[in-house]
């Protein structure tokens, strides 16, 4: 009897263990419908449609996306958009990595260095942008330090449709490259000292340690900075908000940016939504190429 | 055990839930209207001097908050469109107005508010036609909280330094790019550290009445006499573009980047621009902050502004209006905090003394505080030559598009004969589509 009998309890008691799980679940699960896959799917119907906010929606069918792909606004500024990306992410990646590298030794005050160079991360864009706008000044600006003994102090950084994304651009790696680096030096750390004797001990030295030690064994925390930086800097907003306005003569309008003044300002929410949709599909794809190309052969 | 703590869990949640979701009563009888308007500090210093009388007498409080010139605008637009509310009352450039009737998003003036029987007898008050451009269908939907005409600013103290008559201001463009050349001012390396002429173009709106002026001077506007196309794609607007070109490219009495931001009261105060095209509320403003630079003393003067010598004289009319949601659940007192503003003797006053800001009732120009302006009867002259702001319901992306060909013109040099047909072509495609 005994034997015929436990089973069922135990049944019970396993699909009690799993009720658990799905009520401590469901405020997860909650929360990702409700944040995440409802807006989605709502921005998906909503670029479906032609609608100013106010008015009652009209469905249109794919009008929007055949619209997009003619619209030399939302070409240039997916130019823009790429520019800034990989514009930030050459830089950004090579200098993280490098200042984490250096970091990484035994150098004196070296805390202090990682603070400083963290610091940025803390602030809030907006304020970071206020800064920028008076180094950039072109009439007592710091940034005449640089540019005037080159010659260059005629140079408007944020007047000039040439020079205003650079500007951006260095403005971002100020304020991210701390962020980075912290990662890259967390996965550094992580790295056995073992395994770089061994490779000593086989002849190996300097790049040849880099190449073959440091770097593969980074490669979890190289996919997670390309992926979330990748994410981060294409859909960067208040920075550009606060410091260019999306100008000069829409020299910096990111995607965000046109987004945001396309749906708000102009009222065209079908129109803004299917950009946004647009937007969410390369982010895809580029992250699942990243994930392709650097996931981990270990 | 474990079944009771779970079901005490549930009930715990079940009630915490409830608690949160539950109507919240507090507020509801709570006589409020909100005001969104624009950080210009002497409007928001007023209506808040105006708003403890409104409460003693209606009981309604008001909650006043001001927002950045340049983001107001954008932020009752993405709050009444977003359905969260918004504020009942707001002050903005006139050229919303018509997307905000477009949409629906305002409610018509109720005149009992103001204290008359009809709509007609509020009208009556006003000077005549003052308020044309604020009806809709035959519904009048705003009243004026200034109708600024645009005239012109200059710094006597620089024209004496550039050995210039302080009293014979330029009356053409063309005198403003001669004296314009003498009054600009370089340091050792050649930057421009003053203009001699400084275009204002801070927000979007601000393009139409500034540079933007220049095109009504020439008989032409940014849109058709029936907002159906764009009004400028001729050599007469050509003529307008490349003057602005001039101005910055030829002979370069203008410059971008002379501070890190744009204001008028900083540039002209703290002499980064020789001359300037603003509205009457420019000067109380400039006082208050710079005291130094006053028209008493002679530190600058005021002129019309100046006109095309071929052309024919206007300006542009920078009217701000009072605007109430059609969503507010109190219109009437919102109305009535209007009414307060602008109809008490003591606060028309306060208005015109304090802002100078002209609301054009019936006799206005006669009143004693206007008849001490010195500079008065400029800023009349030009009111009667006031061209109104372009009046579509895609006003803001028509401002976008004037925004990005200034850009082109002033940051890249971009000359007007390539710009004109491409601002043409993205008016008409907008106005079409």
């Amino acid at each position: 009897m005994a034997g015929t009998e436990t089973p069922p309890r135990r049944r019970r008691g396993v699909h009690s263990q799993v009720g658990i799980a799905y009520l401590m679940l469901a405020p997860v699960l909650v929360f990702f419908a409700v944040f995440l896959i409802y807006p989605v799917g709502n921005a998906f119907w909503v670029s479906l449609t032609s609608w100013d906010l106010i008015g009652p929606q009209r469905f249109i069918g794919l009008r929007n996306y055949e619209r997009l792909l003619s619209d030399t606004t939302f070409l240039h500024s997916v130019r823009v958009t790429a520019y800034y990306t990989f514009g930030v992410l050459s830089i950004e990646l090579p200098l993280a990595l490098g200042l984490a590298i250096l970091l990484d030794r035994r150098l004196k005050a070296r805390g202090l260095y990682q603070a400083i160079i963290f610091a940025p991360v803390v602030l809030s864009m907006v304020v970071v942008a206020m800064l920028w706008r008076v180094v950039y000044a072109p009439i007592g600006g710091l940034a005449l330090m640089v540019t005037e003994p080159l010659g260059l102090g005629h140079w408007q950084w944020l007047n000039d449709s040439t020079l205003a994304m650079p500007a951006l651009i260095i403005t971002s790696l100020w304020k991210n490259v701390g962020y980075y680096m912290v990662i890259f030096l967390a996965g550094l750390q992580a790295i056995p000292s073992s395994l770089y004797e061994a490779a000593r001990i086989d002849g190996a030295r300097g790049f040849a340690i880099f190449r073959h030690v440091t770097l593969p064994l980074l490669r979890p925390f190289l996919l997670f900075v390309c992926v979330v930086s990748v994410i981060r800097t294409s859909q960067a907003f208040s920075l550009i908000y606060a410091l260019t306005g999306g100008g000069p003569a829409d020299a910096t309008k990111v995607l965000p940016f046109l987004i945001y003044e396309v749906g708000f300002g102009f009222n065209r929410m079908g129109y803004a939504s299917a950009m946004a949709m647009m937007m969410f599909a390369a982010l895809l794809v580029l992250t699942l190429v990243q994930f392709r190309l650097l996931r981990s052969r270990t | 055990m474990t079944q009771m703590s779970r079901r005490s869990l549930m009930v715990g949640l079940g009630a915490a839930t409830s608690t949160l979701a539950a109507p919240r009563r507090a507020g509801a009888q709570n006589r409020q209207i909100t005001y969104w308007g624009h950080s210009f500090p002497t409007r928001i210093r007023l209506v808040n001097e105006m708003v403890p009388g409104f409460r003693q007498a209606t009981g309604v409080d008001v909650a006043h908050f001001d927002y950045d010139t340049n983001q107001n605008e954008l932020r009752i637009l993405t709050s009444w469109a977003g359905g969260s509310g918004g504020p009942d009352l707001v002050s903005v450039g006139d050229s919303n107005l018509p997307n905000y009737v477009y949409r629906r998003m305002i409610t018509p003036v109720d005149p009992t508010a103001f204290g008359f029987r009809t709509q007609a007898e509020l009208m009556a008050a006003y000077e005549p036609g003052v308020l044309d451009g604020c009806i809709v269908n035959g519904q009048l939907y705003g009243i004026p909280m200034d109708m600024a005409s645009i005239s012109m600013y200059y710094r006597k103290d620089f024209f004496r330094e550039a050995g210039l008559d302080p009293e014979r201001p330029p009356r053409t463009w063309d005198e403003v790019t001669e004296m314009g050349k003498a009054l600009v001012k370089r340091d050792s390396s050649g930057r421009m550290t003053r203009a001699g002429w400084s275009w204002l173009a801070r927000t979007r709106p601000s393009h139409f009445y500034y540079w933007g002026t220049l095109l009504p001077q020439l008989g032409v506007d940014f849109l058709n006499a029936n907002g159906t196309a764009n009004g400028f794609n001729n050599a007469r607007g050509l003529a307008a573009f490349r003057y602005l070109h001039d101005t910055y490219h030829g002979s370069r009495i203008s410059a971008l980047g002379l501070a890190p931001t744009i204001n008028p009261i900083d540039d002209f105060g703290a002499g980064r621009a020789a001359m300037i095209n603003a509205g009457l509320w420019l000067a109380p403003a400039l006082e208050d902050k710079y005291p130094a630079v006053n028209f008493r003393d002679g530190v600058y003067g005021i002129a019309r502004l100046p006109q095309f010598r071929d052309g024919q004289p206007a300006t542009r009319l920078n009217t701000w209006l009072w605007m109430v949601s059609a969503r507010s659940r109190l219109p009437k007192e919102t109305w009535q905090f209007v009414a307060h503003m602008t109809q008490k003797p003591e606060n028309r006053a306060l208005w015109l003394n304090q802002a100078r800001f002209m609301q054009p009732w019936k006799g206005f120009a006669t009143d004693p505080g206007i008849q001490s302006m010195p500079y008065l009867d400029t800023f009349l002259a030009d009111l009667r030559i006031g061209k109104p702001m372009p009046a579509t319901p895609k006003f803001a992306e028509l401002s976008a598009a004037v925004a990005r060909s200034y850009d082109r013109i002033s940051a890249n040099g971009d000359r007007a004969e390539q710009v004109m047909p491409d601002l043409a072509r993205d008016v008409d495609r907008l106005l079409e589509g």
